[in-house]
């Protein structure tokens, strides 16, 4: 494991709100490339570790450090360099309900690339939507489109810069098949262009298929941590017992292997 | 006995540290607010959205109560001071009133409810919604996004709002003035200009910096004390209003009294 490059990294991290421990000493890494995938029951503190990890929760104790940096010492211009090479798709949308779509989709954008014309703009808003199957009018306020719709807006936000590292939290999460199945493909096409990925989900598929190390969460610690065939060979009960509700037991890894060297991911 | 005093160290400590957090914000935002001026910011719109909001949008109202207020000087003045063979000091107290005390005072009030109301809602909501952390997420600060424009946009608009307040409390003094003891506007005006000292300017502008500074300070960083409930948001409302009031009486008190020490 440590021959990878470790591009996040937790160190002895806590966040207590109201007295309450959500996040209880966690040291975990991250590694670039490579999908890590957070698992635990409901309440269990995952959203809060994803969004510690992205640095959108200031830690109450313990360091993030993101390669190699802590996160606390580094510099406005290294911070926002950092936040321009990655995207955040929030378990509720999160989309800026006093602006319309294409203005939430352009702020990341005018944000860090001041000097990108209104063409190129809209060029890449364009494209970001197309690829997908976003077919909306973007004059519209968020809280005038389906929450399947503002699930995929929230989606081509995390990815309109292009990031390297990519939070998705619980993408699936009240989604009708449809798509379930364009957010699903999206984000196997992210792995198969060696995003750094950190998924909170419970889906079987996203888990079985794509994820290359695991966390599994529970009462606010990492109860385990691991590549994914370690993790799912564990015969720890509690590791059985929350892996039985996320990993499709109809997978086969082999096949999983060959979806992903298809060319349809091309 | 022990859990009293244990009660009363938790407050005093949790007091301490609000303060200490509130004293922090408020720094962060005034640090921001030269950067905001300083640099071409994608939060100028929501600037002009502030003023247009703040100031354009409570010109109707502010005009109404400054005519009001001026009516009702003008109508005791006139008939009450002429008693007393007092009757040129009604320019004095029209003076002394609009501008120095009440215009800064009551058009404070007036943007404590309009728009202190709106921007602690509008955040609180933002906070529920995680619309704050999706900012964050794209590597937009709340404060120099969200707080700054809001601080500028309140404390601009409020010393517009009130040097309107006084336009329209003065003008409106002279047309009632022509029904019960009619002079000519150059007349009306020279006495009023002669009654109004700069220091008098002065102080009622720095009350205007002031109370906008204590209003979107107040409305802001009561909407971010939301935590993630909607019911929360009616709370720092009132909590919004009620500190905005005490806030800017005290200040309003502070700066008469330094302005009758100094001048």
């Amino acid at each position: 494991m440590d021959e990878l490059d470790i591009i996040l990294e937790l160190n002895d991290v806590s966040i207590i709100r109201n007295s309450k421990r959500i996040i209880d000493q966690i040291s975990l890494k991250i590694f670039k490339k490579k999908t890590t995938v957070i698992v635990g029951g409901l309440g269990s503190g995952k959203s809060t570790l994803l969004k510690t990890l992205a640095g959108i929760i200031p830690t109450d104790s313990g360091k993030l450090i993101i390669e190699g940096k802590s996160f606390n010492s580094m510099s406005v211009s290294k911070l926002k360099d950092f936040r321009k090479r990655n995207g955040f798709m929030f378990q509720d949308s999160a989309l800026w309900s006093n602006k319309n779509l294409y203005q939430n989709l352009s702020l990341p954008l005018q944000l860090h690339f001041p000097d990108m014309s209104t063409d190129e703009i809209d060029r890449i808003i364009k494209k970001t939507c197309r690829s997908l199957s976003i077919d909306i009018n973007l004059n519209d306020r968020p809280a005038q489109i389906s929450s399947g719709n503002r699930k995929l807006i929230s989606l081509a936000r995390a990815l309109i810069t292009d990031p390297e590292i990519i939070f998705i939290d619980n993408p699936l999460s009240s989604l009708d098949f449809e798509t379930s199945r364009i957010i699903r493909e999206t984000i196997k096409k992210l792995k198969y262009r060696e995003k750094t990925m950190i998924i909170c989900t419970y889906d079987p598929e996203i888990t079985s298929m794509l994820s290359d190390f695991m966390i599994i969460i529970k009462d606010s610690r990492v109860y385990a941590y691991g590549t994914y065939n370690d993790i799912v060979k564990s015969n720890d009960t509690v590791i059985r017992n929350i892996l039985s509700h996320v990993i499709d037991k109809a997978s086969n890894f082999d096949d999983d292997i060959l979806d992903l060297i298809s060319p349809d991911f091309n | 006995m022990i859990n009293s005093i244990n009660l009363l160290g938790n407050k005093i400590i949790s007091d301490i540290r609000e303060f200490a957090y509130a004293s922090g914000f408020f720094l962060k935002t005034i640090r921001e607010s030269f950067f905001f001026i300083k640099q071409k910011h994608i939060g100028y719109k929501v600037l002009v959205m502030q003023i247009l909001f703040t100031g354009f949008e409570a010109l109707n109202i502010i005009s109404l109560i400054g005519m009001s207020l001026g009516v009702v000087i003008i109508v005791q003045g006139l008939t009450l001071l002429p008693q007393f063979g007092q009757g040129d000091l009604i320019y004095s107290i029209l003076v002394v009133v609009i501008t120095k005390e009440l215009g800064p005072l009551l058009t404070a009030f007036i943007i404590i409810a309009r728009s202190a109301t709106a921007i602690s809602t509008e955040l609180g909501n933002m906070v529920v919604s995680h619309e704050i952390e999706a900012y964050v997420s794209v590597g937009i600060d709340p404060i120099s996004y969200l707080v700054v424009p809001r601080f500028l946009g309140v404390t601009i608009s409020l010393i517009l709002l009130n040097l309107y307040f006084n336009l329209s409390g003065l003008i409106g003094s002279y047309f009632v003035s022509q029904f019960i003891k009619p002079v000519t506007f150059l007349e009306y005006f020279r006495n009023l200009l002669f009654a109004l000292k700069p220091y008098i300017i002065f102080s009622s502008i720095v009350k205007s910096l002031v109370f906008g500074m204590i209003i979107s300070i107040i409305a802001t960083y009561n909407g971010f004390r939301v935590e993630g409930s909607t019911t929360e948001i009616p709370q720092v409302v009132i909590k919004s209003v009620g500190q905005g009031f005490s806030y800017c009486i005290i200040a309003d008190a502070i700066i008469t009294a330094l302005n009758y020490l100094w001048f």
